[in-house]
């Protein structure tokens, strides 16, 4: 397996302001390009959580037969409802220091040209234009025979089930000429939102059925 | 489950309180009060109501009225939930 930090996070080069969606999609396929020459033959599955299950897709549907296989944990679905999201966090720390701001000024100041900072993150217009521009049912509808495994969690407590935004893209997929797709909803904690480090077990556990 | 009710298990998950949630009654404040309300949790929790209910909340509904109390915030669900 190789898990990549994408430019300008984690231990990658370059600053977040610099990174754009074309740059991770770049870097994903180089990454493919990476494994498939160090283990020739081999099937290269592309595994994504959240934005990254977007990037997985992203990359499959630039070469639609190249991908047998992709994981996707929890996709976002449309990338300019994640845009909002991420802008709510400055929003709401606008609203903790008794100020207000709203996500559509934050996005008029980005349309034209400026860098916003949201959560210490230098978030540049041009990473939120491709980010804003992707949708998951699109990117799949293009992927004939590609099997396509989506898991969800759901709040410990709660009736597994996959989200209703989930369901929508799933019931819009072509019956036929489309990806094969097989979808589950496993109880566990949203780890990726929360600080500490957080195990999501039956996650790992249906991962390891599908894989096994 | 009642809104309510529902509003605190979804504060107890997103917050990481424990038992803590459950022990919380309308008059609970929270923004301000409790610590790991911070405004990452508020986004969180957010998020979280949403796809647990199906709303959707605007920008300009982010208010720290809001998010006083644990009754504060069952009562904006339940508004949005009618509206």
């Amino acid at each position: 397996m190789l898990l990549l930090d994408p430019f300008g996070t984690g231990d990658s080069a370059g600053s977040f302001h610099e990174a754009r969606w074309e740059i991770w999609l770049a870097d994903a396929g180089r990454g493919a390009d990476w494994l498939a020459e160090r283990w020739p033959g081999r099937p290269v599955s592309l595994w994504g959580l959240r934005l990254g299950a977007l990037l997985a897709c992203s990359l499959a549907a630039t070469a639609p037969r190249r991908f047998a296989r992709l994981l996707l944990w929890q996709p976002v679905v449309r990338g300019d409802q994640f845009v909002t999201q991420f802008l709510r966090l400055r929003v709401a720390a606008a609203m903790a220091a008794g100020e207000k701001e709203s996500g559509q000024d934050l996005k008029a100041r980005l349309a034209e040209g400026e860098i916003l900072e949201v959560a210490g993150y230098e978030l540049a217009p041009e990473l939120v234009a491709g980010i804003e521009a992707l949708r998951l049912e699109g990117l799949l509808a293009g992927l004939p025979g590609c099997r396509v495994d989506w898991l969800e969690l759901s709040s410990p407590g709660s009736e597994s089930a996959l989200s209703p935004a989930s369901r929508r893209v799933l019931e819009s997929l072509p019956a036929e000429g489309g990806p094969e797709v097989t979808s589950q909803a496993v109880s566990g904690e949203p780890f990726w939102t929360i600080q500490e480090i957080t195990l999501a077990p039956a996650l790992l556990d249906a991962t390891d059925a599908l894989f096994a | 489950m009642a809104v309510i009710d529902e509003v605190k298990q979804v504060l107890g998950e997103t917050l990481q309180l424990g038992a803590r949630a459950d022990g919380f009654s309308e008059e609970t404040k929270l923004f301000g009060a409790v610590a790991e309300f911070d405004s990452m949790a508020v986004v969180t929790v957010v998020t979280a109501l949403e796809e647990r209910f199906g709303i959707y909340v605007e920008d300009d509904e982010i208010e720290a009225e809001v998010f006083a109390t644990v009754g504060s915030l069952a009562d904006f669900v339940n508004q949005k939930l009618t509206s």
